[in-house]
């Protein structure tokens, strides 16, 4: 029985708690994916884009 | 001209419209590849139906509704079947107009950002504004680009500042405490100035013909960058125009061009300005380029969206539930 699991005793129990973790859980999944989508992107252009050639126009100070 | 208008109009709508349809086909074809992947591992406690469900489905199936539901149905298939027989008769004919439409059509080039998840070349979006500055500017408005907007695109602050105050000197600006209007060097904010103030001027300027504004053109003709970038370099020696065109003054003959008679001049020639960054200035190179500038104009969020199809599909995976 599903009831007497321990996700459920942790989480799926109180409304609090669901919440909580719903909230934390889309804010890890989302900057996770921001983060792979981005390393994907950014290696698949790797070259092409502003940051690869930057360098070449900053004055350092 | 409301025709020919309205023509390119869709002409445009269906370029865009078709390959936003190319991406919503990927992502469907995705959504139901998981699916079926899902279903196969149906052996899996959770995802099985409970027996009584299934007896629950079947029974609202056949309590006596089984005729009203056939005829739906055929209905359904009735009206699927002409609405697409009309779109396709419709397609085909739209399709068979092209055979009076008598431009050149542009051969399709391998953009260096025409992949699905291809971003711009950004030293060649610097180049091309560096053309666009020394010799487009002359003739053609950038309306809806500010200078601040190639900033981190291929411009640091510091550069775009320089350019801005150099682009124009003098620009009007005010009122002041005083209420008077007063003049300054531009800045990063303003908008990138129009070389004439109004369309008489322009007309005037360019033996009546007005330079369009740059700023949306690779999305506004059809064929979009592979036309812009053949049309610039399909301009046809004095020569070799086809006998019985008549070629009046201050135009000159390119095919790609509707109409095949251009007012506006060959702008690029090897050589015409000098790169920053050592590349050779030819002409096709100058021309490829301000093309891929320019298209950057019409569409500067498109990395952003090639990023969100990432993301998507992603999503889309991680969530695949039947
Ligand atoms: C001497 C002024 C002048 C310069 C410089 C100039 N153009 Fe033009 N351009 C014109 C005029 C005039 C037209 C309108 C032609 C017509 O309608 O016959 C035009 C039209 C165009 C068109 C629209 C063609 C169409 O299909 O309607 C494009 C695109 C274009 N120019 C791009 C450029 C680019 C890119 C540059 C810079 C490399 C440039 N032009 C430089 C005067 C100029």
């Amino acid at each position: 029985m599903i009831k007497r699991s321990f996700l459920y005793q942790l989480i799926f129990k109180r409304t609090g708690t669901m919440v909580l973790t719903a909230v934390l859980g889309g804010i890890i999944l989302e900057t996770a994916i921001d983060n792979i989508s981005e390393a994907i992107f950014f290696k698949y252009n790797k070259g092409k884009l502003w940051d690869d050639i930057k360098h070449n126009y900053v004055k350092d100070v | 001209m409301f025709l020919v208008n309205f023509k390119q109009f869709v002409e445009q709508k269906r370029t865009i419209i078709f390959s936003n349809f190319s991406v919503l086909f990927l992502c469907t074809a995705d959504f139901f590849l998981i699916m079926a992947v899902v279903r196969k591992l149906g052996n899996i406690k959770l995802l099985k139906c409970r027996p009584s469900f299934i007896s629950l489905q079947v029974c609202h199936f056949s309590n006596g509704a089984g005729t009203r539901w056939n005829i739906k149905k055929s209905m359904y298939t009735t009206i699927g079947l002409a609405v697409g027989g009309a779109s396709a008769l419709l397609y085909a004919l739209e399709q068979s107009v092209k055979a009076y439409d008598w431009p050149l059509h542009p051969p399709a080039y391998n953009w260096s950002h025409s992949g699905v998840l291809d971003a711009y070349d950004h030293a060649s979006i610097r180049r091309g504004f560096y053309v666009y500055k020394n010799v487009c500017s002359a003739c053609h408005s950038l309306d809806f680009i500010p200078f601040r907007r190639l900033i981190d695109v291929a411009f640091t602050e510091d550069e775009m500042r320089e350019i801005a105050a150099e682009f124009q000197v003098c620009i009007q600006d005010g009122p002041n405490e005083d209420g008077e209007m007063f003049m300054r060097p531009g800045k990063v904010s303003d908008y990138i100035p129009p070389p004439y103030p109004n369309e008489e001027a322009a007309a005037a300027a360019n033996n009546g013909a007005v330079p369009p504004d740059l700023s949306l053109i690779v999305l506004g003709r059809e064929g979009n960058e592979d036309y812009i970038f053949s049309m610039l370099n399909g301009y046809t020696d004095a020569d070799d125009i086809p006998a019985g065109v008549e070629i009046s003054e201050g135009a000159h003959y390119n095919p790609y061009f509707t109409g095949s008679v251009i007012a506006m001049a060959p702008p690029l020639y090897n050589n015409v300005i000098e790169y920053d960054d050592g590349t050779p200035a030819t002409r096709s190179q100058l021309t490829k380029d301000v093309v891929t500038f320019l298209s950057w104009c019409s569409q500067p969020e498109m990395e952003k969206r090639k990023l969100w199809l990432i993301k998507f599909l992603i999503l889309i995976d991680t969530s695949g539930h039947p």
